[in-house]
């Protein structure tokens, strides 16, 4: 088969084509009647030599055998031996037998030397041709199942579907020498993957009816099939016990039809494809699995810490109602007051828990786009500072915005958001006389917006997780009542969607800076 | 006579809640739990205001807004939850003609109505040229002379900022979406461009003397527009 191929290469490098097969029989006869005439000359001149210092016929006769088999040995072929076995006949009749140097025979005992010489080298010849054939064929079908598995070997040890495709595209062009096209389908019947090796041929009409006719219908089609054979490439389904896994599409490239050794290589390597494919897609149900586990444990840890994040205002909501019910005409009209606003403010706050777990669950399933749009920078600040401001009287909030009106390309409710939870994080840990600075300035190309404030801080264990899901400062304190779990976690979401890098840093003397940017390069107005 | 109010929410609760206190502010109320009954009740009672929740059962609060603005230019005030703020730029493009986020507090919506209800006196009782100065706060406005005060000093402006100014004037107290400023301001053709508007808007703030922490005069809604204070 290498053989083949490898004559196959020659061709197209000459680029004769069909032609030149012909061409090379003739070219093969010359060669093959040169070396007979050489031997039939140097087994004559030796006989020759025998026959001057008296050395018995019969030797004459081995020499002459001797070069047939010589012969036969290289011609490779019945009718050449047969033709060389005549010639040997006629040459020592002609040179070797009385009288001398005529085709005439005086003795009729030479009639059966000639017949017996005949039929000894016919027979001994194709022996010998026999012979080389029979270890032309061990070799090459030790060479076969070489590479056989040595394309077993490297399909095995691909790690993907797409490196799948590409390796056996690859191998299946080098061992027939054709253009290849392997294709992959998923279980629900659409495209996996494709990868074509060598010239796309497989994109005419025809060729993708045959390749789905053959993904469809689970036999080979295309070229030198009885189905579609106007088709440029002959297509073999890669089958497993499932069903049809994928297609592979040989299309030569010196345009003959394909040959049955190159249809059994195919079908052997095909299944061979098919275990890997099987394999592969194991795996990727493997990993999928492990991620909907792992995907499932967020999901328990969210609600745990949602949950907890909810009991401690609704159970503020539901004592004061309940205790204004209980006591509604005992209680003083300020002090129903004054419960009636506390209610409203956990209210508030559930609301804006519930905006946060709404937006992170949004996140998690990849639901969110980004209504991406122009917004001024400054606007979004104002925005988020007013909002926190109804709610956090007592703070000062200062707002620090440059001359230039920086405009951004985000999506301006989310980024507000983000806005919105780090201050609320600000306000639920400092003090309330404490001031809280939010800045936003232009550094290079990156636009920077800070939040700092002066408050208790962060220890230095805990702001490497700061931002990750969950994550409950101090347990067990008082402070806790507000977790900021989600808050922080979202912003970097948030933040990430759109490119951009958020930090938390220590303040000095005390307190808190978090800082996160956009890249935007200055327009010029 | 005392003005007469639509309430459109699928929700009791809140049906409740907005019925006694637009009451006890001296309005009447009456209310519709969809889309259909809100359409009849809106053409058989000609309210004066239709406050129109934009999730409804039995169809979409756009289409309630484009099936009444073909009859009527009755002022709506709608309610929409939160995040769904291209469904609220649409409604407002659509023809409504404020809106409110839920949650939102009960000041919030009586100061919606009461500025809707001066709107709609001013448009009957006084003609173009009577209205021509406005006060907000201590802005100054006067469209015959061309020309703005702040705090009795004269400041300058841009015609395209002057007309921004205006036109929020004249809407004081209601949302004004992006669209429809520049629309109007600087015609239909860039209108998906809002980079001149954020400017412009940035440039007035400054020249109005505008804390960044505390707007006085021109609050922005994000995602939807810009709205000039009212009280």
């Amino acid at each position: 088969m290498r053989e083949n191929s490898k004559l196959y290469t020659q061709n197209e490098k000459k680029g004769y084509g069909l032609k030149n097969f012909n061409n090379k029989l003739t070219q093969k006869f010359f060669k093959n009647s040169v070396i007979l005439i050489l031997i039939m000359l140097i087994c004559t001149m030796i006989s020759m030599f025998f026959n001057h210092i008296l050395i018995s016929e019969s030797d004459i006769v081995m020499v002459y055998l001797l070069g047939i088999l010589l012969f036969s040995f290289l011609a490779e072929g019945y009718l050449y031996s047969f033709f060389a076995s005549i010639c040997v006949v006629l040459l020592y009749n002609f040179f070797f037998t009385e009288p001398y140097y005529t085709l005439k025979v005086n003795n009729p005992d030479y009639l059966i030397t000639f017949l017996v010489m005949f039929i000894v080298g016919f027979i001994t010849s194709m022996l010998t041709i026999r012979v080389k054939m029979e270890r032309q064929l061990v070799e090459d079908k030790e060479e076969y199942i070489s590479s056989l598995y040595y394309i077993e070997r490297r399909l095995l040890n691909v790690k993907s579907v797409e490196n799948l495709a590409k390796v056996s595209a690859e191998e299946i062009s080098k061992q027939i020498n054709a253009n290849v096209l392997v294709e992959f389908f998923k279980p629900s019947g659409s495209l996996l993957c494709r990868n074509i090796e060598g010239v796309e041929v497989f994109s005419g009409n025809i060729d993708c009816c045959a390749c789905l006719e053959t993904y469809q219908s689970g036999s080979p089609c295309g070229r030198g099939t009885t189905l579609f054979p106007n088709a440029k490439a002959y297509y073999a389904p890669i089958l497993s016990q499932n069903g049809v896994l994928g297609v592979i599409g040989v299309s030569l490239t010196n345009d003959l039809i394909i040959t049955n050794t190159q249809r059994a290589f195919i079908d052997v390597i095909a299944p061979q494809i098919a275990v890997v494919l099987e394999r592969e897609r194991i795996y990727e149900k493997q990993k999928q699995a492990q991620m909907e586990i792992q995907a499932e444990r967020l999901h328990a840890d969210m609600l745990r810490s949602v949950s907890h994040d909810l009991r401690t205002p609704l159970a503020g909501i539901m004592g004061l109602a309940s205790t204004a019910l209980d006591n509604y005409d005992k209680l003083k009209d300020e002090v129903k007051k004054n419960f009636l606003q506390s209610i409203y403010e956990d209210a508030d706050w559930l609301n804006e828990l519930v905006e946060n777990i709404l937006q992170t669950t949004r996140f998690e399933e990849g639901r969110v786009k980004l209504n991406i749009q122009q917004e001024a920078a400054e606007e979004i600040i104002t925005e988020a500072v007013t909002h926190v401001k109804k709610h956090a009287l007592c703070h000062k909030i200062i707002v620090k915005i440059p001359d230039e009106i920086i405009l951004l390309r985000v999506d301006g409710v989310l980024i507000r958001q983000v806005i919105v939870n780090i201050l609320n994080n600000a306000i639920n840990y400092s003090s309330e006389e404490s001031g809280i600075i939010v800045s936003l300035y232009r550094k290079d190309n990156r636009v920077i917006f800070e939040v700092k404030d002066s408050g208790t801080g962060i220890s230095q264990e805990d702001l490497p997780h700061i931002f990750e899901r969950y994550f409950h400062k101090n347990e067990n304190s008082i402070e806790n009542r507000k977790g900021m779990g989600l808050g922080l976690s979202l912003c970097k979401s948030i933040i990430e969607a759109h490119n951009g890098k958020i930090s938390i840093r220590k303040n000095e003397p005390h307190g808190t800076i978090v800082s996160f940017y956009f890249l935007s390069k200055k327009e010029i107005i | 006579m005392e003005p007469l109010i639509l309430i459109v929410d699928d929700e009791k609760s809140i049906r409740s809640f907005l019925q006694v206190s637009i009451e006890t502010q001296g309005y009447k109320c009456i209310d519709a739990d969809n889309g259909s009954n809100a359409l009849m009740l809106a053409i058989s009672r000609n309210p004066d205001i239709l406050i129109l929740d934009l999730g409804l059962p039995d169809m979409d609060g756009l289409e309630v807004i484009k099936k009444l603005r073909k009859l009527s230019q009755m002022p709506i005030i709608i309610i929409s939850a939160r995040g769904h703020d291209r469904e609220k730029v649409e409604a407002l493009d659509a023809g409504a003609d404020d809106y409110l986020t839920k949650p939102f507090s009960v000041p919030e919506l009586l100061a919606r109505i009461r500025v809707i209800l001066r709107h709609k006196s001013i448009d009957n009782n006084t003609s173009e040229t009577e209205n021509s100065i406005y006060k907000i706060k201590d802005l100054i406005i006067d469209t015959n002379k061309h020309r703005v005060w702040l705090n009795n000093q004269e400041i300058r402006l841009t015609p395209n900022e002057y007309k921004v100014l205006v036109l929020l004037a004249k809407n004081h107290g209601k949302v004004l979406t992006h669209r429809y400023i520049t629309e109007n301001i600087w015609g239909g053709m860039i209108s998906d461009d809002t980079q001149s508007l954020r400017v412009c808007m940035g440039n007035l703030r400054r020249k109005l003397g505008e804390d960044p922490s505390q707007l006085i005069y021109i609050l922005t809604e994000i995602g939807v527009g810009y709205r000039l204070t009212d009280e």
